[in-house]
């Protein structure tokens, strides 16, 4: 008897102890959003290093980081850019983007210059902000409520364009008004991005062009709902 | 002489030659690789200040017709590209040579597309064939995008621009 008792305290000690563990391992190793650990931000070399594009999360792999629930995706084109990128062999149109990333366009955050002449200028109305010596000056007392709203300082940042330019920028931006620079990655430019998560906008058919851009999540910005700040 | 010593003779030649033309290339290797003649573009590229676009299909019937020329392929999906597009027209009007320009998306049609990654880049080309590029994400290529003196530096290693 007393060793059937015996043999029973053991048992249900070892049931305790199995149950105990497998708490453990669905509490710390299980983890439906595979969140790994994110390499630090690090500027690659060269002109894309210019542009503040990332080494390690770019353009080739951003694949491997999509879907996280700590972050956000923010693709920083217009839908259509005002500029006249056809004048030298690109494409004004936003015509096609990565899964997840949400369109936020760059042009209506801050004004944008220094494009070439033939081009022209971009966007030139109404921007949150106004750029002037590398310094921001909100136009509008929502814009920083704006940012923090599409851009949480809580979560890591993704950030692309066309080629790159916008998305350094808008990190250049952010970082200048407070965010932390090493939880945002310019992942760089759609037009180098041969991934498996293209969602294609642009569409020809019998040589007509159209764009799907009800395909594209897009945070466009209202004015008129915004107070304007008054200038000093 | 006996056919012992005269296989001793000829093993002996050979191995001499042998390790003569393995010096020469062992020479060759450290002191001159990389180093590339330089030559001259087509006649009438000089005289010729501007930019040329062309198409992929352009591109491939300069390289098929075996011509030395230079290439410039731009990234005009960025407003930050800049630097290259600017410095290349300031260039063909001082030195009065042509350079053919590539669009991006041209760029991805053509053969060139396999061999270099980023844009913008300045490729030369010696009949026919890509000598050397600046490459977008080299700390050794950047100053070479970013001014004139700096574009033309990097150019006449190749280019006899005279």
């Amino acid at each position: 008897m007393k060793k059937v008792v015996a043999k029973l305290k053991i048992l249900v000690a070892a049931l305790i102890l199995v149950n105990v563990g497998l708490v453990i391992f669905s509490v710390f190793c299980l983890n439906k959003d595979n969140l790994a650990k994110l390499p630090e931000p690090e500027v690659t070399e060269g002109l894309r290093g210019e542009l503040g594009i990332d080494k390690n999360i770019n353009e080739s792999n951003i694949d491997e980081y999509l879907g996280r629930s700590d972050a956000v995706y923010r693709d920083m084109r217009m839908l259509v850019d005002e500029a006249n990128y056809e004048k030298i062999g690109g494409d004004s149109y936003l015509s096609g983007f990565v899964a997840g990333f949400e369109v936020v366009p760059y042009p209506m955050l801050v004004n944008v210059e220094g494009l070439p002449e033939e081009v022209g200028k971009s966007y030139s109305g109404k921007t949150l902000f106004t750029q002037k010596d590398g310094k921001y000056k909100a136009n509008y007392e929502e814009s920083m409520e704006f940012l923090e709203y599409y851009f949480p300082k809580d979560k890591t940042i993704f950030l692309m364009c066309g080629g790159g330019g916008y998305a350094g920028m808008t990190k250049q931006m952010l970082v200048s008004l407070g965010w932390n620079e090493k939880k945002i990655y310019v992942v760089g430019g759609y037009w180098y991005y041969e991934g498996k998560n293209k969602v294609e906008v642009k569409k020809e058919v019998d040589g007509e062009v159209s764009y799907d851009f009800w395909k594209v999540v897009y945070h466009g910005i209202d004015f008129d709902n915004f107070t304007e700040v008054k200038s000093e | 002489m006996n056919r012992t010593k005269k296989k001793k003779f000829f093993i002996g030649i050979f191995g001499a030659v042998f390790l003569v033309l393995l010096l020469a290339a062992g020479v060759k290797i450290m002191f001159f690789s990389g180093t590339v003649e330089k030559f001259r573009l087509e006649d009438d590229s000089y005289g010729d200040g501007r930019t040329v676009e062309v198409s992929a299909e352009e591109f491939e019937a300069l390289v098929s017709e075996k011509q030395s020329f230079l290439l410039m392929a731009h990234m005009a999906y960025c407003p930050a590209e800049m630097p290259l597009t600017d410095t290349t027209e300031l260039f063909v009007k001082d030195k009065k040579i042509r350079i053919y320009v590539i669009s991006a998306d041209e760029f991805k049609k053509s053969s060139l597309a396999g061999k270099i990654k980023y844009l913008p880049t300045m490729a030369v080309f010696h009949k026919g064939e890509l000598v050397d590029f600046l490459d977008a994400e080299s700390d050794e290529d950047l100053p070479y995008y970013q001014s004139v003196q700096g574009l033309e530096s990097w150019i006449s290693q190749y280019i006899d621009l005279k």
